[in-house]
């Protein structure tokens, strides 16, 4: 097949362009967006894509820039002829007509029909997905943009048949297999694939026998666990069945020996209350002996306190009591002393009382005369004072007569009067003086009323009216208001001054000054009288004289009393005391002194005497006293000793009763020890706490007993058996079981290495069986890439039912799979793929097929795609060969 | 005084190392139908006890199935039975002897069947059996202890036959035990029965029940004792099992090795079909075609025998022209290129030559199946 020339109009950019094939190749150059790929890609639509398509498809045509359906016209020569496609894409009514030329026109169905059959492509229909089918025609001879380094050999599939045919016709390489071969492939293939190993949790597929055998393993793996564990839970009982059996036998044991030890504690206890009652009986008679000991030794004691009293006693009054007879007679010649002392106080006494009463009778006697002296002269200036009084009497009276002015009062008067003066000489001065000179005498001149004689000055100090007849005439005084100021003052001064005198009953200052003088004189008299009044006492004269009167007459009583007695004595013939009576006073009063002197010591001996009487009285009274009451207790104790013997025996029985109780008292406390001393071996005071100690350990064997018995029930329930199962063997066969299993594994692994071993060997022979019948194509496909990447450069293209594998071997470099290569290098690879295969290819469409490359070496050094160019170009001369190659570079 | 002695019926053994149920189950009940034959031998020889010497079960935990099939063959035999715990039925707490199903199944069917759970002496009109049972699994001491008070055994009544029963090797039948007419046993350290020394026999199981491990090996049978007071006991041997245990060993090389190995089996079992345990050990080297024709004889052989154990150690060895055939096949070059590769694998010898036996041998397999 091969392209001569294509119109397309209406085709989006295009309105209408016009492109004239070269044989060999042509190129298509242009800036971006001028409309190279929509060219390439309208020539394909007018190839591949049905005039009635409707939809998205069509609608990408359409041109906005030119009226008109997109039309396209291709001119080519297919199957030994030219032909010329006319395709008018209008939705529904699009149109297309095929013409051979110089021959038969197809339209439409029959024309696209002729078509597909003439590109040898299979009819892609219409509707849903055109889009992506129609790009599917002929994708391994056409590049579109953007797909320049995909692997072709998805692109070619659907040309595998035509492929496969050339491949087998140039390879000429007979059947690759024999049936047998084919078969035993699959057969092992499939049991390698059963015996796979799947990635995940299973290690073999479901359903295989591995998988199968595998899962018995783990299934009787399972069963013997659990048999083993169901075992070892019976054995588990077994033990501690036999554990606790033990154990309760043990209990028994220590529970038969905790009664005894039981036992032994009550004996203990009862023999403890036994003692017990024996050391309180014990305790009891040592406490009897120990009281009769106590009482006996009490007694001993006090007889023997009695005995050492009673010596006490006799030793201590014997001395006292002599003591006592001294004193006595000490006593009776001290009380002679005092007698006799007694006796010189009386005498003195007697004396002192004579000397007392002279003394006393001379006394009286000269107060008595002393009192009259003084009763004289008393009466004496009483006279005197009374003859004073009645002077300064005299004196008062006068006084009393005169007005009663002071000195203050004479000054008042003086001060009155000259303000007086002063006020009238100021009146005068201020007023008129009127003196009537001469009057008709028938008239009567008067003033205010009142006459006024010719004559006779009348000074005016007020408003007068003077009449005279008929004449009448007011007269006002000069000064106005001062005037009658001067006036006012003049009047009450004199008021005042008046009202002064009066008072005092004055007549004047001068009576004043007189009557003042006068009364200063009086009473200068009177005070002199005052003066000796006072001087003399005057006030206590009469009770002075009262009182000496009265004294006088006690004393002449007084001494008339002495004097009588005096005259008793005298009359009885005492001639001393006559004499006496005339002994001069001094005299008498040493005589007494002397006498009072020798009475009071007289009187301060016999007091001595007196006190020394007393206190050996005393001392006598208390000594008699002291021995008396010793001798009462002495006899007392006596007594009491007597008595006390009397009760208690004599001393040789009293000494055998105390023996006998001290004997009694040793036995008895040896009994109390011996009994303590057995009560105390048996520990009673432990006594409780080995009960407690014994309950607890009963408690704690009672504890264990019911542990052990449950332990004892819960293993002979899990030992308990119905006989359904026999544990033991179950195991045994669970055991022979997995053995087997796991053998039949092993073997079945085995087995499936074998089959792996065989299908991989299958499959390395299958693969180089699919290089050798791939070659052609892959010698093709090296030459163009020795030309562009070097000599060492090599294609590797497996065959699997279609194009399976492509590889670039790069000699020692290794091989590298189409997608593991740089895009420069998957770009060049890909074009030669391309080219290979349409050199393959071409030969069912006459021996030539275009191939497009739209944009495809955008990665590759332009070097490289020239080299290829270079290649193709000088095969195409050698070989002249038709193929179309479009490069757009 | 004739007793019948035996010991380790082990009803209830499960026979794990047999795969099929249906033939584990048979060699079980072999064991209880033993018992009949037991039963037979006491009825035939007018016994006065059987003495059963310890393991009358497997385990301490049987089944109540076989423990009711097994009191009710007990029940069969016509005189008192004297049973004590071994080894593996210990009497020990839990244990199938304490269990209620066996007690009313013992009251049941068996009511002369007498258990010694203690050492204490049993006395019989004319006889005095001294039960020396095993109370645990191994017991530590000499469960004869008890005896070797003098007293116990003269306080058995004058004239009456004392016989010591025990399980396991009586080490020590020595002293006053031996005064004794006879102890008892039920196993000695070797598979003999009888007599291992002076008045002390052993029985062996009533029906054998493994694979005999020397050649003087000798079960399936019980003692016939004849013994009178202060008599040394006549002892007889009757026999009592059924199925055959046998040991193989055959070495196969040449063509013909497995068809003479297929005869030679033959002549074990005779006509007998599943009563028959064969222990197989095979040594030599074998063709490939070999190798698929003793599969077909192991596979016909495991349906005839009760139980057949392969200790299969030949060694594959194709022929030249097996070899031949697989790698000159110009028709089928993918297969002949293989086989070549395997066989120049197993040739070559290494970690991976029996890999590439085996994936030889599968080929090969598979070339006869899809060709």
């Amino acid at each position: 097949m091969k392209l001569i020339r294509a119109s397309v109009r209406n085709y989006r950019i295009h309105h209408d362009a016009v492109v004239e094939f070269d044989p060999e190749r042509t190129l298509i150059g242009g800036a971006n967006e001028t409309g190279k790929s929509t060219l390439v890609e309208a020539i394909h639509r007018a190839l591949f894509l049905k005039a009635k398509v409707t939809g998205e498809s069509v609608e990408a045509m359409r041109s906005h820039m030119h009226v008109g359906s997109p039309e396209v016209e291709v001119h080519f020569e297919a199957g030994g002829a030219q032909y010329v496609v006319v395709k008018r894409f209008h939705g529904h009514s699009g149109a297309a007509t095929l013409h051979r030329v110089g021959g038969q026109t197809w339209h439409d169905d029959a024309a696209e029909e002729k078509l597909t059959e003439l590109l040898q492509v299979q009819d892609v229909g219409k509707g849903r997905g055109i889009g992506e089918r129609v790009e599917r025609q002929w994708a391994h001879l056409w590049v579109r943009q953007g797909r320049s380094g995909s692997n072709p050999r998805g692109e070619a599939e659907d040309h595998h048949d035509a492929l496969l045919q050339r491949l087998q016709s140039s390879s000429g390489a007979v059947v690759a297999m024999s049936p047998l071969d084919e078969r035993l492939v699959q057969h092992f293939a499939a049991l390698a694939a059963q015996s796979l190993r799947s990635a995940g949790k299973r290690p073999y597929k479901k359903g295989t026998p591995l998988f199968d055998a595998a899962a018995q393993c783990a299934a009787l793996e399972q069963a013997l666990a659990e048999v083993e564990a169901q075992w070892a839970k019976i054995e588990q009982a077994r033990v501690d069945f036999t554990a606790a059996q033990e154990d309760l036998t043990q209990i028994e044991l220590d529970a038969a020996a905790q009664a005894q030890e039981r036992v032994e504690i009550a004996e203990r206890r009862r023999q403890c209350d036994v003692l017990r009652a024996r050391v309180n009986e014990c305790a009891r008679a040592a406490d009897v002996a120990g009281a009769r000991l106590a009482e006996r030794e009490s007694i001993e004691a006090e007889i023997l306190s009695h005995r050492r009293r009673i010596d006490e006693l006799a030793r201590s009054v014997a001395p006292r009591n002599e003591k006592a007879v001294a004193e006595r007679a000490a006593l009776l010649q001290a009380q002679a002393v005092l007698n006799e002392a007694r006796q010189e106080t009386q005498t003195r006494q007697a004396a002192a009382d004579e000397a007392q009463r002279r003394l006393d009778f001379a006394q009286a006697r000269a107060r008595c005369t002393e009192l009259a002296a003084e009763v004289a002269d008393l009466e004496r200036n009483c006279a005197q004072a009374a003859a004073l009084h009645a002077e300064r009497a005299a004196l008062e009276a006068r006084l009393a007569a005169l007005p009663v002015v002071s000195p203050t009062d004479v000054d008042d008067i003086a001060a009155l009067a000259r303000d007086l003066d002063v006020a009238d000489a100021e009146l005068r001065a201020m007023a008129v003086s009127l003196e009537l000179l001469a009057a008709d005498v028938d008239a009567i001149a008067s003033l205010n009323g009142a006459p006024l004689a010719p004559g006779e000055e009348v000074r005016l100090t007020d408003d007068v009216v003077f009449v005279h007849g008929a004449l009448r005439l007011r007269i006002r005084p000069g000064g106005g208001a001062a005037m009658d100021e001067a006036r006012a003052r003049a009047q009450t001064l004199r008021s005042e001054f008046d009202a002064q005198l009066t008072d005092l009953q004055l007549r004047d200052p001068a009576h004043a000054q007189a009557v003042l003088a006068e009364r200063t004189r009086i009473t200068g008299d009177v005070e002199k009288i005052e003066a000796r009044l006072h001087g003399m006492e005057a006030d206590l004269l009469d009770e002075r004289l009262f009182n000496a009167q009265d004294e006088l007459g006690i004393a002449q009583q007084q001494f008339a009393g002495y004097e009588s007695a005096a005259e008793a004595t005298a009359s009885a013939g005492d001639e001393a005391a006559a004499v006496d009576q005339s002994a001069d006073l001094p005299m008498l009063e040493a005589a007494q002194k002397a006498a009072a002197q020798a009475i009071k010591a007289a009187r301060s001996r016999e007091r001595a005497e007196k006190a020394r009487v007393d206190e050996l009285a005393a001392t006598v009274d208390a000594l008699e006293r002291d021995v008396q009451r010793d001798a009462q207790l002495l006899e007392n104790e006596k007594v009491v000793l007597a008595a006390a013997l009397a009760r208690h025996g004599d001393d040789a029985a009293r000494a055998a009763a105390l023996a006998l109780a001290r004997a009694e008292n040793d036995l008895r406390a040896f009994e109390f020890a011996a009994q303590r001393d057995a009560l105390e071996a048996l520990f009673p005071q432990a006594l409780d706490d080995d009960e407690r100690r014994s309950e607890r350990a009963r408690a704690r064997a009672e504890q264990r007993r019911a542990d052990a018995q449950s332990r004892k029930a819960v293993a002979a329930a899990a030992m308990a058996s119905d006989g359904a199962v026999d544990p033991e063997a179950r195991r045994t066969e669970l055991r022979g079981d997995l053995q087997r299993a796991r053998s039949q594994q092993a073997a079945l692994e085995a087995q499936a290495r074998a089959h792996q071993r065989i299908d991989e060997f299958f499959q390395q022979e299958k693969s180089a069986l699919s290089m050798r019948f791939t070659e052609p194509l892959a010698a093709r496909i090296g030459d163009y890439l020795q030309a562009a990447l070097g000599s060492a450069a090599q294609a590797r293209v497996e065959w699997d039912d279609g194009l399976s594998e492509l590889r670039l071997a790069r000699g020692a470099g290794g091989e590298f799979s189409f997608e593991t290569l740089s895009g420069g290098t998957r770009e060049l690879f890909a074009a030669a793929v391309r080219l290979a295969i349409a050199e393959l290819l071409a030969v069912d469409h006459g021996g030539s097929l275009p191939v497009v490359f739209d944009d495809a070496f955008t990665n590759c050094d332009p070097e490289r795609v020239r080299a290829v160019e270079r290649r193709r170009h000088g095969d195409a001369a050698a070989d002249d060969r038709q193929e179309d190659f479009r490069f757009q570079i | 005084m004739k007793i019948l002695h035996t010991a380790d019926w082990q009803i209830g053994k499960p026979f794990g190392s047999i795969a099929d149920p249906d033939k584990r189950a048979a060699a079980r009940k072999a064991r209880i139908d033993a018992v009949d034959r037991v039963a037979e031998h006491a009825r035939a020889h007018d016994v006065d006890v059987v003495l059963v010497a310890g393991d009358l079960f497997d385990s301490t935990g049987s089944e109540r199935g076989a423990v009711l099939q097994t009191c009710a063959a007990l029940g069969r035999i016509p005189c008192p039975v004297i049973v004590i715990p071994g080894n593996h039925d210990h009497g020990g707490p839990g244990s199938v002897w304490h269990q209620e199903y066996f007690r009313d199944a013992l009251q049941q069917y068996a009511p002369r069947v007498i258990v010694a759970l203690e050492p204490a002496p049993i006395v019989l009109p004319d006889i005095v059996v001294f039960p020396c049972p095993l109370l645990r699994r191994s017991e530590a001491f000499d469960v004869t202890a008890w005896l070797r008070n003098g007293e116990v055994l003269r306080a058995a009544p004058a004239g009456a036959v004392r016989i010591v029963l025990a399980h396991g090797t009586v080490l020590d039948f020595s002293g006053a035990a031996s005064d004794a007419e006879a102890a008892l046993d039920a196993e000695a350290a070797s598979d003999t029965s009888g007599a291992v020394r002076a008045k002390a026999w052993y029985s062996g199981a009533h029906e054998p029940d493994r694979f005999p491990k020397g050649a003087d090996y000798a079960s399936g049978s019980v003692l016939l004792v004849d013994v009178q007071r202060g008599q040394a006991p006549a002892v007889q041997t009757l026999p009592s099992g059924m199925l055959r245990w046998h040991v193989v060993e055959r070495a196969l090389h040449g063509a013909d090795a497995v068809a003479d190995l297929r005869a030679h089996l033959f002549t074990y079992l005779g006509a007998r079909v599943q009563e028959d345990l064969i222990d197989l050990r095979l040594t030599g080297s074998i063709s490939l075609a070999a190798r698929a024709a003793l599969d077909a004889v192991l596979a016909e052989f495991d349906a005839l025998l009760l139980r057949f154990d392969v200790d299969d150690r030949t060694v594959l060895e194709p022929t030249d022209a097996e070899i031949e055939a697989l790698t000159q096949r110009a028709a089928d070059p993918m297969l002949a290129r293989i086989a070549a590769r395997l066989h120049e694998e197993m040739r070559a010898g290494g970690a991976d030559a029996d890999d590439a036996r085996l994936a030889l041998r599968e080929l090969h397999r598979a070339v006869q199946e899809l060709s």
